[in-house]
């Protein structure tokens, strides 16, 4: 091995130490530290600098929630997004999420519950002794509606109990994605509304949530 | 500490999703990476609520931008870039203002301090006080390869330098610290 490529093998040891290097380059990295006692001392000291500039960093401090709030303050200023039509349609993303396992899985499990839901209300007579259709809250829901579309990695029986312990139901969808949710009946305040939505936006498990009407 | 495949793919996807204007994706996006990014600029800045103001500014570029974003280095990079050129704006309009105190104490000096003297006990604590006294250009090398764990070609976008400076650089920077090490009573065996 001549000057030069010793040169080039000890301008590398802290990329080693850091472990950034390719495969190949690490590889050949690590034939010449098991022959050269000189790589070794420099890959020790590597080492001790690696972790004395880590433990410096660390003790650096972190940033105050005054970043975060006009982060999004300066978002809110922001001019809203208007995509051109193709990146809107964004067809790429929308067949992968409609013919995704999940997605499949969820049109699964509204076609079984529609069935179900409709089976029960077939074998039941309504008071008056007539018989109503079980789709008929699910032509024209009433009560405070919104639009909520789920993260993907949900699960089905995380966004159960999330609709249970804020007393909504799933009166339709999906359509693109989203799902009809009715927060409440009618006599719901828009405040009550809005709190629920705020409430199921923070689960984490929404992706997005927007009161029905909204654009 | 490395950054991870799926953690890089996940930076890409909520990158797309900001650009569609998702404010969720960009909440996780300025979660994960905001403590790195902020110490990157405090470096350059040493004043933490300027840190603050640069560190929300690369985020609202990082939102303008994201349509932008090619895939062509990691996220991180990518914010990483923006944020060092942030910085450095908010610190040349400083010093073109005025050679403040700040800036001074941003100039090297290599004479031991009574913080070497007390750690010259300690060869751990010894380094320590060494990297501090590095160079600006030495120091923010040293950050990038070893706190950010940048490879040769990241570093190389990050500070706009061929990726051979950025080996030449370190090299550099490592042997000037063995020297203020020497200086100060610890030999640290390389060179």
């Amino acid at each position: 091995m001549n000057a030069q490529d010793r040169q080039k093998l000890a301008e590398l040891a802290p990329f080693y130490v850091a472990g950034t290097l390719a495969n190949d380059e690490r590889a050949g990295f690590e034939r010449a530290l098991a022959e050269d006692p000189d790589l070794a001392r420099n890959v020790e000291a590597a080492r001790a600098e690696r972790d004395e500039v880590i433990a410096l960093n660390e003790a650096l401090p972190a940033p105050g929630a005054r970043a975060s709030e006009k982060l999004f303050a300066l978002l809110d200023a922001e001019p809203a997004r208007a995509p051109g039509f193709w990146r809107r349609l964004d067809l790429g993303a929308r067949l992968a999420e409609w013919f995704s396992p999940r997605a499949l899985g969820w049109v699964a499990m509204t076609a079984c519950l529609l069935v179900a839901v409709e089976a029960g209300f077939l074998a039941k007579p309504s008071p008056v002794g007539s018989y109503a259709t079980a789709s008929r809250d699910e032509v024209a829901p009433v009560g405070r509606l919104a639009l909520v579309a789920f993260n993907p990695d949900a699960r089905a029986d995380q966004i159960a109990d999330l609709l249970a312990q804020n007393g909504a139901q799933i009166v339709g969808g999906p359509r693109a994605g989203f799902f009809q949710v009715r927060l409440g009946d009618k006599d719901m305040s828009e405040a009550q509304a809005a709190s629920k939505l705020d409430s199921l936006k923070a689960s984490g498990l929404v992706r997005s949530a927007l009161k029905k009407g909204e654009s | 500490m490395r950054k991870q495949a799926t953690e890089t793919g996940d930076d890409a996807a909520l990158l797309a999703r900001i650009a569609r204007g998702d404010r969720l994706a960009m909440q996780v996006l300025f979660a994960r990476h905001r403590l790195r990014v902020f110490r990157f600029i405090l470096r350059f800045l040493r004043d933490e609520a300027r840190a603050e103001d640069a560190l929300s500014e690369t985020f609202v570029d990082v939102w303008r931008q994201a349509g932008a974003f090619e895939g062509r280095s990691s996220v991180s990079t990518w914010i990483l870039s923006i944020a060092r050129f942030k910085a450095l704006s908010i610190a040349r309009t400083r010093r073109e203002a005025a050679l403040d105190e700040d800036y001074a104490a941003g100039l090297v000096d290599e004479a031991d301090d009574p913080e070497m003297e007390m750690a010259k006990s300690d060869k751990a604590a010894v380094l320590r006080a060494c990297l501090q006294k590095l160079s600006p250009e030495h120091r923010e090398i040293v950050d990038l390869v070893y706190y950010h764990e940048q490879s040769v070609e990241e570093a190389a976008a990050i500070i706009g330098i061929p990726p051979a400076t950025v080996k030449t650089r370190l090299f550099y920077a490592r042997q000037k610290l063995s020297e203020i090490c020497k200086r100060a009573g610890v030999d640290r065996g390389w060179p």
